[in-house]
């Protein structure tokens, strides 16, 4: 009889190639297993794969996932400098939702009767935005940097807070809410010219006036944001490998004691590094907002954009390129969500079990860059 | 001045609420002594919320729903386990995923709930905890809000004083915290660190549970496709910082925090507050970014902290 036992070794030779092997595993099995999971709920997985393998082919539905990916690239791209100095900053999805609170002062001022030049519009945006998002992101890295507050804990409650923000500007009543009575005369207009007539008051600011849209790429669906988000993803790279910031970056993330002696100054650089990132992910709320919400609302919670963000930096492997497709591809995974909320007639949170199980299987998955298991015949 | 009536009434939601929030703790303040850190805690009990009302309402038995949540929940955790403490993978991320895969399948499984059993809702009434109103005693004015509260309160606060017990006073305690301290050492001694981290990161999953289960049958019954949790399993993580690692603390902390919760509510009645309800609500999430800046300053200075080898991978090798 054959004898065949399983050995786990330690790894001596690491692959350069395994970890972007182990990470495009994760999402397939992720995939996979999310599938079987719609049992639970009575679905079929074959229905589910079917959704997945539409959505990954059909031309229309790609260019929706880039779309839906868009926000995802500035909230994964946020996370490649902070994470790399081991400092986890899990409040994208707070700075996030500071950049769509940013990016609609402008659009509440000109609702409320103040003009500016029509090509101002979206560089202010997008500039405020900006300083939203870095002031919210300071708060953690300061409160680490001067007395090693758990930077965890502290960026996630910030998430909470920005949230509730939102939920006081645009409730019924609200300052921001569309039914203010300072925005009436110039929003009814705009409203009666697109064929309604009234001011529903829900809950939620006036909308985005097509100046202050990004254009669409000519002959797509996809905002032009894209390149906006690529520019972005080069430019962290630039300051990740060509630079000091970069070097410093690495060198704190490598060993944050070793960092000292070599004269690093921690605070300084968690400062930089987490305001770029504030900035990012502010940015991704500008992104957001201005393309596809075009009203901020509390819905701007629900895709999870900042939690995306997370699992996409790690599969993409704190790469800032990678940092693109794989967001994409998580654009893909929040449209199948809603395919199959709409066709299965499931919570579109279906989404973000299937981002869980794909992390889950990352972090599985990462076993294999440290060892391997060997089948030892005889023994 | 303030009516009598009203305070114990805001004591006794107090107490109510702060129970959620202790139940998560103490499973928290466990998992940690041995040296693991699940950051998983606040998808866990949206699982066990879900699981929790869904079970009662079918066995129409609300402790058979806290049995499952429960019992699914020390299963979640024990992936989480698996990935620590067998693998000695990162515990931040594996925490995170758990998060992320509890928050997801927490509110999909309520959403199709939702859908099928709807007819079921109407039983909510007979699962739901109500508070117990000992006679007479419940009307003493402040100590009376103990007596007017649900049974998991007791089991709550008897849970703290027994782990205190357990954690301090006794060999099983203490090995617990050997491992969370120096895993080597205690390894030497002959303890089996990876059996205890096992049996505490898995307590620490069935507390979660009890505590979403709570959530729902002790204070909000209801089937909604949205998540419920709100940053509260993350607030008890912040809470076991607050306690210290002990038990007994942890009380104070996650009372302080139900009272917190319900600010909102008492607040709205004064007129300058009533437009900013929404802002209110994020009190405790301030509070606790506070209380965790006042807890890092005295730490460093006190040189107090967490357990030594928390967050650390223990490998013989």
């Amino acid at each position: 009889m054959l004898n065949i036992r399983i050995k786990v070794e330690r790894r001596l030779i690491i692959d350069r190639r395994l970890p972007a092997l182990i990470s495009i595993l994760s999402a397939v099995a992720g995939i996979l297993v999310g599938g079987l999971l719609l049992t639970v709920v009575g679905r079929s997985p074959i229905e589910a794969y079917a959704i997945v393998f539409e959505t990954f082919t059909n031309p229309r539905s790609l260019m929706g996932a880039i779309e839906l990916g868009i926000p995802i690239i500035f909230t994964s791209l946020a996370l490649v400098l902070p994470f790399r100095m081991a400092f986890f900053n899990i409040g994208g999805e707070g700075q996030f939702y500071m950049g769509a609170i940013g990016a609609m002062i402008p659009i509440v001022l000109y609702w409320s009767g103040m003009d500016l030049p029509y090509g101002l519009y979206l560089p202010l945006m997008a500039l405020l935005a900006a300083l939203f998002g870095g002031l919210w992101a300071l708060v953690p890295a300061i409160l680490k940097a001067k007395w090693r507050v758990n930077e965890i804990l502290t960026s996630l409650m910030m998430n909470f807070i920005a949230l509730q923000i939102i939920w006081y500007l645009v409730s019924p009543g609200g300052p921001w809410n569309e039914a203010n009575p300072a925005f009436r005369e110039r929003y009814l207009a705009y409203l009666r010219e697109q064929g309604v007539s009234v001011i529903p008051g829900f809950k939620g600011t006036p909308l985005v006036p097509e100046f202050a849209r990004p254009p669409v790429i000519p002959g797509t669906m996809i905002s032009s944001a894209l390149i906006l988000a690529v520019l972005a993803s080069i430019v962290i790279y630039f300051i990740y490998s060509r630079t000091i910031i970069g070097y410093e970056v690495k060198v704190v993330g490598e060993s944050e004691a070793a960092s000292r002696y070599a004269g690093i100054n921690y605070t300084k650089l968690v400062t930089m590094v987490m305001f770029t990132s504030g900035v990012l992910a502010g940015l991704g709320g500008f992104v957001n907002l201005s393309s596809d919400l075009l009203k901020l609302t509390p819905e701007i919670a629900a895709p999870g954009y900042g939690y995306a963000g997370i699992i996409a930096a790690w599969l993409a492997r704190l790469n800032p390129i990678a940092c693109i497709f794989v967001s994409i591809f998580f654009g893909a995974l929040t449209q199948i969500g809603y395919t199959m909320q709409q066709y299965l007639r499931i919570s579109h949170f279906v989404s973000v079990a299937f981002e869980g199980l794909i992390f889950l299987f990352l972090v599985l998955g990462d076993f294999f860059l440290n060892y391997r298991i060997k089948v030892v015949k005889g023994g | 001045m303030v009516d009598p009536i009203l305070i114990n009434k805001f004591l006794t939601s107090t107490l109510i609420v702060g129970t959620i929030y202790l139940i998560a703790t103490l499973g928290e303040v466990v998992a940690e002594r041995s040296g693991v850190v699940n950051l998983g805690l606040e998808g866990l009990m949206e699982i066990g919320a879900t699981i929790g009302i869904i079970v009662a309402l079918l066995t129409v038995n609300p402790w058979i729903g806290f049995l499952a949540a429960m019992g699914t929940c020390a299963l979640v955790a024990c992936i989480h386990a698996f990935v620590t403490v067998t693998l000695r993978l990162n515990q931040f991320a594996s925490g995170l995923a758990i998060y992320i895969l509890g928050l997801g399948l927490g509110v999909m499984l309520r959403e199709y709930a939702r859908s099928v059993y709807a007819p079921l809702l109407l039983k909510i009434p007979e699962v739901r905890l109500y508070p117990i109103g000992v006679p007479i005693l419940k009307d003493i004015p402040i100590i009376g809000a103990l007596f007017n509260v649900n049974i998991m309160v007791y089991v709550g606060i008897a849970l703290s004083i027994i782990l205190w017990f357990i954690l301090f006073k006794t060999r099983i305690g203490l090995n617990i915290r050997s491992v969370g301290e120096n895993p080597a050492a205690a390894d030497a001694a002959g303890i089996n660190v990876f059996r205890v981290r096992y049996y505490c990161v898995i307590f620490g999953g069935a507390m979660a549970g009890i505590a979403g289960a709570y959530l729902m049958l002790g204070h909000t019954p209801q089937i909604m496709g949205a998540p419920i949790v709100l940053g509260r399993g993350w607030i008890a993580i912040a809470l076991v910082i607050f306690s210290f690692w002990n038990p007994i603390r942890a009380l104070f902390g996650a009372f302080l925090f139900g009272g917190l919760e319900l600010a909102y509510y008492w607040l709205q009645s004064i007129a300058i507050f009533r437009s900013y309800v929404p802002l209110l609500i994020a009190i405790p999430h301030i509070t606790a970014i506070i209380l965790l800046t006042i807890m890092s300053i005295e730490a460093l200075r006190k040189r107090l902290g967490a357990p030594a080898a928390l967050g650390i991978p223990y490998s013989r090798e």
